[in-house]
């Protein structure tokens, strides 16, 4: 095979073609790939877990059909929120939409159900037959869940790597993955803790609420963000076409998420039966914690997306549709770019350059499912800018 | 990994884009391996591997070991804060329950204490919550829900029976006799238990299940259990000096 590799005439130019073709931003995915290894063994597990789900949640649809609704109502509500929340971390080249929902059924249905559940009942189990009723019911959470459930949503990662290759390039395609992942795991667990809460109390559901709330609170932080630290770290691990690896990172960052999650859950037996004032306050900070090491790991995978939207865009600037001031807003940080719209002035002008912002991504998005072809979509988007600008 | 993701431009643009990408199905010749692209077996195998060894070899480990922890003479079962207990029948197995005096551990809070003794053919289970109503209102609203779930069904269900423990609280007991298992659930309600400050009534059930083939020995043992529900408030203890 012969590569012709051109000089292009335009140094701009070749920086977009470049930047699209190694981002996958902008690529369409197939799910349904029958000479895909992966994707057989993905649709085994998925259809095991789905009858393991039903196995589970079936006989006590009726017997709990109060709890079991709540809970679906309020982490569906919840899940959205948070679910909105990762969309914005993905503002960059973000992912096919169907890849965020092939992630999120994975950590749902296939993680759960599929896999951790039965490693965690039998771990339970042979707890109490070895060590004892009291050391398994003290330690059987931080003893399972800490290895199946981080390893069962992380595999979401490996999943995608194998059916979707060209969609995980840089350690931020991990994260977002990992997060979708996770939150899925998340509220399928909470339903399923609102209505242990109710079978443990002869089926009432106010003792199902307090768990609701508990969740709510303390999931904030919960298993979304400690998979979105885990499959970033696995691109760390292996490396990708955008993401040189960096074995040492990535095993830090899987490793710190087993660790976190066992003193999370071995908390009452490692602080010696605190009074449950203390452990609120030592949950609350634990949860802030989480989220700063959260936030921190997602900044430092973003370079490489930036420098994505940067090359996509720069040709832009060089033909005056956008200023370099908006490109460095749009690649900004949250706060940069924040600033940047404040200081526009008046509120219509800060209107405007948030505005501009946006239709400009939305440009940058034309082009990399146009491959950068001048097509009418590009152009429309183009004419967008220049429309909120008048 | 994936060394055919190249990141090459293989093309000149033709001055105003990429040529197309290969199709995402498209698997070059020296990539297939019977029949499956070979770029894509390492993921699949991971995942394969965990499936094999979590939903398979671990629990084979647990069905190979036997739960073997039998009663022995003394031993009370906590069902919450040391106050509500029950005092398992020797020789039957404990196998869900926490044991009073045991030191350093998460101590049995009152409303969520739970014991699970089993012998031969028959399970004795105790559930506890807290539970604003009589036992008559908990029994029904155990059976209901052992209706629903289809471990009781409620046509079996006889008469209910007055019981009392040993200390004369009173509880009530439903018998019921299938084609599969007989046996009965029964509920108490202890009421005004001080939990932290707070009074409180709570719940108690009883569920023995047995296959008809079980033997009537352990009848009694299974009526002492019953009778062995009991709340007992810790005496305040007085600050010397």
């Amino acid at each position: 095979m012969s590569v012709t590799t051109t000089t292009m005439s335009d140094p701009g130019l070749a920086a977009r073609y470049q930047a699209i073709e190694s981002s996958g931003w902008g690529r369409k995915v197939k799910l349904v790939q029958p000479r895909n290894f992966t994707f057989w063994v993905m649709t085994f597990v998925f259809i095991a877990g789905v009858l393991n789900m039903v196995l589970e949640f079936g006989p006590n649809l009726e017997a709990y059909s109060t709890p079991i609704t709540q809970g679906v109502v309020w982490f569906t509500v919840y899940g959205l929120a948070i679910a909105w929340i990762i969309n914005r971390l993905d503002r960059y080249s973000p992912i096919p939409g169907r890849i965020r929902l092939l992630a999120f059924l994975w950590g749902g249905i296939a993680a759960t159900f599929g896999l951790a559940i039965h490693y965690n009942q039998a771990i339970f189990a042979l707890l109490a037959k070895t060590q004892g009723i009291s050391f398994s019911n003290d330690w059987k959470a931080a003893l399972s869940a800490p290895i199946s459930e981080e390893i069962a949503k992380g595999l979401a990662v490996v999943v995608v790597i194998g059916v979707a290759p060209r969609i995980v390039r840089t350690a931020t395609d991990g994260f977002i993955i990992g997060a979708f992942s996770g939150l899925a795991f998340q509220i399928f667990e909470d339903v399923i803790y609102v209505l242990q809460t109710s079978q443990g109390a002869f089926g009432q559901t106010g003792p199902g609420i307090n768990t609701a709330i508990t969740r709510t609170i303390l999931g904030f932080s919960g298993h979304w963000m400690w998979t979105a630290i885990f499959c970033a770290g696995f691109v760390y691990l292996i490396g990708r076409p955008l993401q040189p690896a960096r074995p040492g990172l990535g095993i830090l960052m899987m490793l710190l998420t087993p660790v976190g999650h066992f003193l999370w859950n071995g908390a009452p037996a490692l602080l010696g039966n605190p009074s449950q004032a203390v452990l609120t306050l030592v949950m609350i900070v634990f949860t802030a914690v989480i989220a700063v090491v959260f936030v921190a790991f997602y900044r430092l995978t973003l370079p490489p997306e930036q420098q994505t939207v940067r090359d996509v865009l720069q040709p832009e600037v060089d033909a005056g549709v956008i200023t370099g001031d908006e490109l460095d807003a749009l690649v900004a940080r949250y706060r940069q770019r924040r600033t940047f719209i404040k200081a526009a002035g008046g509120h219509a002008e800060r209107r405007t350059r948030k505005h501009v912002l946006e239709a400009a991504h939305d440009l940058g998005d034309q082009i990399a499912e146009a491959r950068g072809a001048e097509t009418d979509r590009v152009r429309h988007a183009r004419a967008e800018i220049a429309r909120i600008r008048a | 990994m994936t060394t055919t993701e190249s990141t090459t431009i293989d093309q000149p643009p033709g001055g105003d884009a990429l040529p197309l990408p290969p199709p995402d199905d498209w698997v070059p010749v020296e990539e297939r391996v019977l029949g499956f692209d070979k770029r894509t077996l390492w993921p699949g195998l991971v995942v394969l591997a965990v499936w094999v060894l979590w939903v398979h070899v671990v629990p084979a480990i647990n069905d190979a070991i036997d739960f073997d922890n039998p009663v022995v003479a003394g031993d009370v079962v906590d069902l919450g804060n040391e106050e509500l207990t029950f005092v398992p029948a020797v020789g039957w197995n404990l196998e869900n329950g926490v044991l009073l005096d045991e030191e350093g551990i998460v101590p049995v809070a009152l409303g969520s204490g739970v014991a699970l003794v089993t012998e031969d053919a028959i399970g004795f289970d105790v559930q506890t919550a807290f539970w604003d109503g009589d036992a008559e209102a908990l029994l029904d609203q155990v059976l209901d829900i052992d209706d629903a779930l289809d471990t009781v069904v409620a046509a079996d269900v006889q008469d209910t029976i007055a019981i009392v423990n040993v200390d004369g609280v009173p509880g009530v007991l439903a018998p019921f006799r299938g084609t599969e298992e007989v046996g009965f659930v029964a509920t108490y309600v202890f009421e005004d238990v001080d939990v932290n400050g707070t009074e409180l009534d709570v719940g108690v059930s009883a569920t023995v299940i047995a296959e008809p083939t079980a033997d009537a020995e352990f009848a009694d043992d299974v009526v002492a259990m019953l009778r062995s529900i009991t709340y007992h408030q810790m005496a305040v203890e007085e600050d010397e000096g």
